[in-house]
């Protein structure tokens, strides 16, 4: 009866296993995605003192235009006066967790100004995320302007 | 390598027993020091093994294109696999493949002009500039992208997780 009973305490330990990896990823995915709420607050505030902590020093970005940013180079464009985003946000976003990295795919939609012109774009977007002893931090963000129908 | 003290006389082991601690200790922090050293050197090492291995993966990969080879880049994708193309559309590995056997495609050559990879232990992104030369409903067309790859490592398997490329306007420069 013992070895019945260790038996099936082994089986149910090894059966939640999975359940457990996946609750763990659920939860990664969940804290990224408040991640990437973070950084569209940020980006509304221009504060580029919490985008420095939400992304990596290696962090690259490709901007609609094709163009490569790096890190100091994407918080200088925040940070310049004749940017003026109104509105941030997230339309649609997933996330897949794989160990320490994630990436998240969405729709991030922008309003503001820019050199005096007022402007609407929705971009569909995709960002990695590392998971490091600090927490997770972005290295990469791609955005294409949306212009399918 | 080991270093033993030995103490026959007690009365000597404040000076004696300080000097060999003093050894043992000046050993025990070259060993870390060493050992530390050829760690940041292999895990260096090991990343720089890992980027060219992903971008020879990146080059596999263009030949498949050129080959219409759906087979290769079934090997290269992973069953998670979400592309976004020039338009901003989205889609996933199956229907990536599909684009990629369409009639409609004839993919002439595609090279990249510019990549590089960065590793993150068993994630790696890679950066560049693809150009595509190709026949796309009867229109012959040269595209400059710039891409990020997103690669993951199961096993010793890398896979590409995810893919984007945004248009490179004709006057643009490469930055």
């Amino acid at each position: 009866m013992k070895k019945l009973f260790s038996a099936a305490a082994a089986f149910l330990a090894i059966a939640s296993l999975p359940a457990f990896a996946q609750n763990a990823a659920n939860d990664e995915g969940g804290r990224v995605l408040g991640l990437e709420k973070a950084w569209n607050h940020a980006i509304e505030a221009k504060d580029t003192k919490a985008l420095d902590q939400l992304l990596a020093p290696t962090f690259v970005a490709v901007e609609i235009d094709g163009s490569v940013a790096s890190k100091s180079e994407f918080l200088a464009s925040i940070k310049a006066p004749e940017y003026q985003p109104s509105q941030a946000v997230n339309e649609d976003m997933s996330v897949q967790v794989y160990g320490n990295s994630a990436v998240v795919v969405g729709i991030f939609r922008i309003k503001g100004m820019e050199k005096g012109k007022p402007y609407v774009h929705r971009e569909r977007f995709i960002d990695t995320w590392i998971k490091r002893d600090s927490g997770w931090q972005c290295v990469s963000s791609a955005a294409t302007l949306i212009t399918a129908k | 390598m080991r270093i033993e003290c030995r103490h026959s006389d007690h009365r000597k082991m404040s000076t004696t027993g300080r000097l060999c601690a003093i050894r043992s200790f000046s050993f025990a922090a070259m060993c870390f020091i060493a050992l530390l050293t050829s760690t940041f050197a292999f895990a260096q090492s090991s990343a720089k093994d890992d980027a060219a291995r992903i971008i020879a993966l990146e080059h596999t990969w263009n030949r498949a294109i050129e080959a219409k080879d759906t087979k290769a880049l079934d090997q290269l994708l992973a069953p998670t696999f979400v592309a976004v193309d020039t338009d901003g559309s989205l889609t996933r590995k199956g229907e990536f493949l599909a684009g990629i056997k369409a009639p409609s495609y004839q993919p002439a050559e595609a090279s990249y002009e510019d990549i590089r990879a960065e590793v993150y232990g068993d994630a790696a992104v890679t950066v560049g500039i693809f150009r595509i030369r190709e026949t796309q409903k009867g229109k012959r067309i040269t595209q400059r992208q710039r891409f990020i790859d997103t690669w993951i490592r199961e096993g010793q398997t890398w896979q590409c997780v995810a893919s984007q490329v945004t248009l490179i306007p004709a006057k643009q420069a490469p930055g």
